[in-house]
């Protein structure tokens, strides 16, 4: 068992190096024409060029350079923003919370959605219910995530403020003046985290739905039924557990991308997240933050998912043959 | 799913390892069969044939329908409304909305078209390999898998953007190249669990060969998969296009696609709403279409519903 | 680093102003950023910059706070280190400068007392400064700590100090010292007339916090890079949502007055719509829009429009190095012309602008006192007169329908800035109207990041369509001078002609308005007839203010300049909110 896990650990090193390597090329390939604050400025001269770019350390070679912040990494030092020397680990931190903030609650409300609207529609299996259902929840996935902020921007923060009605602040997770409490972030995590609710709520509910049919087919339920047991109990007690439990299993499955899950809606909502932050460092050439906040997040999916590993080997001893053929 | 998002493949790997084997052909038939049955599928996939179509008629149908070259300006009649010379209006530079839509189509469908391919076929090439090769070649393919599949899609979409210059090329190619992954693996745990099997090994020892094995029962188990995830992949990248527009690393104007063109007439959308709505339109249906397609393939090839 | 001087104003500066959401803001261009050349108190005087405010006047209301929006969070409050225009800002409010400026492009005196008094060498400038300004914890701003932030600048100690400008500082600065508390003296090596103007409005830190920082910490000392507990500027930095906004409170000792506002928002939103629908919900008092949007703001209940001109001049470079394939069609001064004549500006201007900017007739902008407005040629849109050129120049139109020389066909690429809006749709307008006359421009629109490259660097381009931000001074040298077109200058047209040399040269040696302007009016009529850049147009600089904000004095320099905006006092919310 214990060489199991070992083995899967062992197995992750080759990734994680070969993810820096791939990171660290990548935004060499653009850095090489990285000036430091993008300065076209006429007043920059050469050789104030040369110099703030020597004390950025993007005259080294390559492979030094490489190999310096791989030391760092192995140490949690996920180096420096090229722009203002700031540690990324402390840029990535701040806004950690954040994302999980919003990721974390779109995936709870697309639980608590997906479980009723699944069981109902395999409970109403083949009626109109279960098409419109069935239709509601592919349709939200239909429709790009950016859109369906704008509209709900308008409607719920210019709009209602337009009719006096109470509306939504369409950006931020905090107001800047006398907010900060608890009421405060979830007015401000409504909008966000019910877009990024959908595509949750679409791909769950449908797995609920099939999940709770199969069960429902089992012969146990038969037995029962036939034994005489209420329907209700049949259903909300024992099909559902069941019909649940693979449910946890998918969501186990997504936690690992929880952190860039969200990036269009967090830039949408100017929501201050780790997606956001690697988009925004990505377009400014600030490729040191770049490569820090994508091999932080590698390195959570690459745990991520490690961890899923050993639990199903853990629990299922087939699972655990299967995989060693891996 | 095509695309590391909802980690279905993952599952997948999970219950597939644990199925019985199912007879191969009868079962393909009864699918199709099953399929036809299902009205809303087989109108989604009407839908999905049609845009199609029209993506590839463009230069026919501005020629012969709308009459306007897509890049055609006409300064002097910016944000016209729709009516009867422009059907969908004009956008800002004077161009006609609904031949920018059908050339966005072109765009928009073939990206996605040409993404599901590549992804679809070097990931099955590779899974193939990997399955049966086994030993190092196994371990080494996987861990490039892993290695791809580890870093959260979008980041790479948007440092490979920065890197590359987008056309619909680059862009299928891009989006591709992180897509490939998962379907190697479902192909790969597919050609496990068959060699896994028996008869297999019976069929094998009196001289089947490898090719037969991939024909006749490796490839109707995951055909009907890869259709499935075609279809959802489909509506999945048309959307990552449209995500990538909106962050700007997408295609770049003046080519048209319904992406750019939603996220360009943002801006617009107090005077000129029909700007947003249009292309927001297409894409929405164009996604639902191959949505309701895809799960109507999984659901008729799934032998455990109905 | 400040931006007056010019380096703000500087290409970098109003580049980083975008984000890949497009949007006209602040400057929304490249800037040409020019020497200052004028010496001693010239340019004291108002250079034409203008002012327009939300209302002004009435009773002020205490208390209350106003939003605006930026496009990046900050990346420090140290003045000494930032190029970019947030952060200059936020270092503007926190640090008052020895100098600064107004809209108009006015300078008055921070915590100097009036203007350096400057030795007729030019190698001495003496400042005397105020003895009432304090820092928030009490102690008095003195010359100790003028010294003590110039010396980041030159001093070897400071080497390691990132502080963007230290090759001029170590050409023309010899030391700062203290003679006495409230007296500054800058020792200068050689003269040079532009150097207070161009480096004399850094805010100025406190000694007793940072001077016995050790050198290698000052980048990111915990009081410049995550807000000072000490200031001398009209705001307190108050708190900093990372990534969101950042929020200020009334400094309640500036030596100006204090502020009627309680307290002051900078709000990060990069996304122009996300700005536009934030005042329209009244989340933000105060952004730049998009041109397109002015008609839907008029007549709004809630939102004043205000514009002004900016000191900004969109054109199209052409590449002249005779080592480069685009030269090949451009060298030719008819071929330069005649693209000229060929593109129906107006039409842009009402198409791409909705009317906010205007036809520019000169490289120099309107509002520069040097301005020559009757620059001849003059180009009106002539296409007739385009293909005459073109013919006569040996390119005739081809079987294809595009123009040929010697086998050669006039093809070319067209490099503009993706992501913003007005840039993508302009390369796209020129084209079409390129087209019309025989002529193919590809756009090739590319990151920021690669358009500094192109210009600082490789210079790998045909024709670039970009804009110049321009700063109080007319100076072009390091534009159009030859010497500025080697690896790092900013010539990168790889203009050359000797005779606009030698007038660069003149005029920005002497000191007298009227007789630079007599130069400037020469050098424009040059440059308009060889149309090394052709200049396009000059947009309008639009924002969006909340009517409830009064005094919100916004002008033509002071947003390209980060200075410490010293109306920021005067601004009121009329309900005190």
């Amino acid at each position: 068992m214990l060489l199991y896990v070992l083995r899967r650990v062992l197995a992750t090193i080759p990734v994680i190096l070969g993810v820096t390597i791939v990171t660290f090329l990548l935004m060499h390939l653009t850095a090489g024409s990285y000036v430091p604050g993008l300065d076209l400025n006429p007043y920059l001269r050469p050789e104030d060029v040369a110099r703030l770019r020597a004390n950025l350390g993007l005259d080294r070679p390559l492979y030094t350079q490489y190999l310096e912040w791989i030391w760092g990494i192995s140490h949690g030092d996920f180096g420096r923003s090229m722009q203002n020397a700031s540690p990324v680990i402390g840029l990535i931190l701040d806004r950690l919370p954040n994302t999980l903030e919003l990721s974390g609650t779109a995936m709870l409300v697309g639980i608590a959605l997906s479980i009723p609207l699944g069981v109902t529609a395999a409970l109403r299996r083949g009626t109109r219910l279960d098409d419109a259902i069935t239709f509601v929840s592919v349709a939200g996935f239909a429709v790009p995530q950016f859109w369906m902020a704008l509209i709900l921007i308008l409607i719920f923060t210019v709009s209602f403020k337009a009719w006096g009605l109470p509306w939504l602040p369409s950006s931020g997770t905090v107001s800047a003046l006398g907010g900060g409490d608890l009421v405060d972030r979830l007015i401000h995590l409504v909008m966000p985290a019910s877009v990024l609710s959908f595509v949750y709520v679409s791909i769950w509910s449908r797995f609920v739905r099939s999940s709770m049919l199969e069960v429902l087919a089992q012969d146990y339920v038969r037995t029962a039924r036939a034994k005489g047991m209420k329907e209700s109990r049949v259903v909300y007690i024992h099909a559902l557990r069941n019909a649940v439990v693979p449910l946890v299993t998918l969501v186990g499955l997504e936690l690992p991308g929880l952190i860039s899950s969200g990036l269009v809606v967090e830039v949408v909502f100017g929501w201050p997240g780790i997606g956001r932050l690697l988009y925004e460092r990505a377009l400014e050439f600030d490729y040191t933050a770049v490569m820090g906040v994508t091999t932080f997040a590698t390195l959570l999916v690459i745990t991520g998912n490690l961890l899923a590993d050993v639990m199903y080997g853990v629990l299922d001893p087939r699972i655990r043959k299967s995989m060693k053929s891996r | 799913m095509l695309v590391p998002g909802p980690g279905i493949d993952h599952l997948n790997d999970l219950l597939r390892s644990n199925e019985p084997q199912r007879k191969a052909k009868t079962h393909w038939a009864e699918s199709w069969d099953r399929l036809l049955e299902r009205r809303l599928g087989i109108l989604a996939g009407g839908v999905i044939l049609l845009f199609s179509a029209i993506a590839l008629l463009a230069p026919i149908l501005s020629q012969f329908v709308t009459h306007y070259d897509p890049t055609q300006q006409d300064l002097a009649n910016v944000f016209a409304a729709p009516g009867r010379s422009h059907w969908l209006g004009t956008d800002e530079l004077g161009r006609d909305t609904l031949t920018r839509l059908v050339f966005g189509a072109r765009v928009s469908i073939g990206v996605a078209g040409l993404t599901v391919a590549m992804a679809l076929t070097v990931g099955t090439g590779v899974g193939l390999l990997a399955g049966f090769s086994g030993g190092w070649v196994d371990d080494v393919l996987m861990r490039i898998v892993d290695m791809l599949l580890a870093i959260p899609a979008i980041f790479l979409f948007i440092l490979m953007s920065i890197l590359l210059r987008p056309n619909p090329i680059t862009m299928a190619g891009i989006i591709a190249f992180v897509a490939w992954g998962s379907v190697s693996r479902l192909v790969r745990s597919e050609v496990l669990s068959v060699k896994d099997r028996e008869f297999v090994n019976a069929t094998r020892s009196i001289g089947a060969s490898d090719l037969r094995l991939v024909v006749r029962h490796i490839l109707p188990n995951v055909l009907p998969i890869l259709l499935v995830a075609a279809s959802l992949g489909v509506g999945q990248v048309i959307l990552i296009e449209a995500a990538l527009d909106y962050l700007g690393l997408g295609i770049q104007p003046p080519v048209a696609s319904w992406g750019n063109m939603l996220t360009n007439s943002q801006i617009y959308i107090y005077h000129s709403f029909w700007l947003v709505i249009v292309p927001g339109v297409a894409i929405f249906l164009t996604v639902l279409a191959a949505n309701v397609f895809g799960n109507a393939v999984r659901d008729a090839s799934d032998p455990r519903l109905r | 680093m400040n931006s007056s001087n010019s380096a703000g104003g500087s290409l970098s500066r109003s580049l980083e102003h975008w984000s890949r959401r497009d949007f006209i803001k602040r400057a929304g261009g490249a800037t040409a950023v020019l020497a200052f050349t004028s010496a001693g108190l010239e340019w004291l005087e108002a250079c034409g910059g203008q002012t327009s405010t939300s209302s002004t006047g009435g009773t002020p209301v205490e208390g209350g706070h106003v939003i605006e929006t930026v496009n990046n969070d900050v990346f420090s409050f140290n003045p000494m280190l930032v190029i970019d225009f947030t952060s200059q800002i936020a270092a503007g409010l926190c640090f008052e400068p020895l100098l600064t400026s107004i809209g108009n492009g006015d300078q008055i005196p921070g915590i100097a007392q009036d203007l350096p008094q400057t030795s007729s060498d030019l190698l001495t400038h003496t400042f005397r400064l105020r003895k009432d300004v304090k820092w928030s914890d009490g102690k008095p701003v003195t010359a100790d700590d003028v010294v003590f932030t110039y010396r980041l600048g030159y001093d070897p100690a400071y080497k390691a100090v990132n502080f963007p400008y230290r090759g001029d500082f170590e050409r023309y600065l010899a030391n700062v010292k203290a003679v006495d508390p409230y007296t500054v003296v800058f020792q200068m090596k050689r003269p040079f007339a532009p150097f207070i103007t161009l480096h004399g409005q850094y805010g100025i830190l406190p000694n007793h916090i940072l001077g016995n920082l050790p050198p290698d910490q000052i980048n990111t000392a915990d009081f410049t890079q995550n807000g000072p507990n000490v200031v001398s500027g009209v705001f307190k930095f108050s708190k900093w949502d990372k990534g969101q906004q950042i929020v200020f409170g009334r400094n309640e000792t500036y030596f100006r007055g204090k502020s009627h506002l309680d307290s002051y928002v900078m709000k990060v939103l990069p996304d122009s719509v996300a700005q536009a629908n934030q005042l329209r919900s009244g989340e933000v008092d105060a952004s730049a829009i998009d041109p397109s949007l002015v008609d839907s703001f008029k007549g709004s209940s809630s939102v004043d429009l205000v514009d002004f001109p900016q000191a900004f001049v969109i054109v199209n470079a052409y590449q002249m190095d005779p080592s480069k394939s685009g030269s090949k069609f451009f060298a030719d001064k008819a071929v330069r012309q005649a693209l000229l004549y060929a593109i129906d500006r107006q039409a842009m201007i009402n198409s791409l602008y909705f009317g906010q900017a205007s036809i520019a007739t000169s490289i120099e902008p309107p509002v520069s006192f040097a301005y020559n407005p009757n620059a001849k040629p003059a180009y009106t849109f002539d296409v007739a007169k385009a293909q005459a050129l073109l013919d006569g120049a040996g390119w005739k139109m081809g079987a294809s329908g595009i123009r040929e020389k010697n086998g050669v066909q006039l093809k070319f690429e067209l490099m503009s800035i993706t992501g913003i809006h007005v840039y993508e749709s302009a390369v796209v307008v020129i084209q079409e109207q390129l087209k019309k006359i025989g002529v193919v421009a590809t756009p090739r629109l590319v990151s920021i990041a690669t358009i500094g490259n192109v210009v600082t660097n490789t210079r790998d381009f045909d024709m670039m369509y970009i804009g110049f931000l321009w700063q109080q001074d007319p100076d072009a040298s390091q534009y159009y001078a030859s010497t500025s077109s080697v690896s790092g200058g900013k010539n990168f047209m790889h203009y050359s002609n000797p005779q606009v040399d030698q007038l660069l040269a003149q005029a920005g040696a002497i000191s007298d308005r009227t007789q630079r302007k007599q130069l400037y009016f020469q050098i424009q009529d040059m440059l308009q007839d060889d149309l090394p850049t052709p200049p396009l147009m000059v947009p309008k600089a639009v924002w969006g203010v909340n009517k409830r904000v009064k005094n919100f004095n916004l002008g033509t320099f002071d947003s390209n300049q980060n200075e410490a905006r010293p109306w920021m006092k005067d601004v009121y919310v009329t309900d005190g909110k």
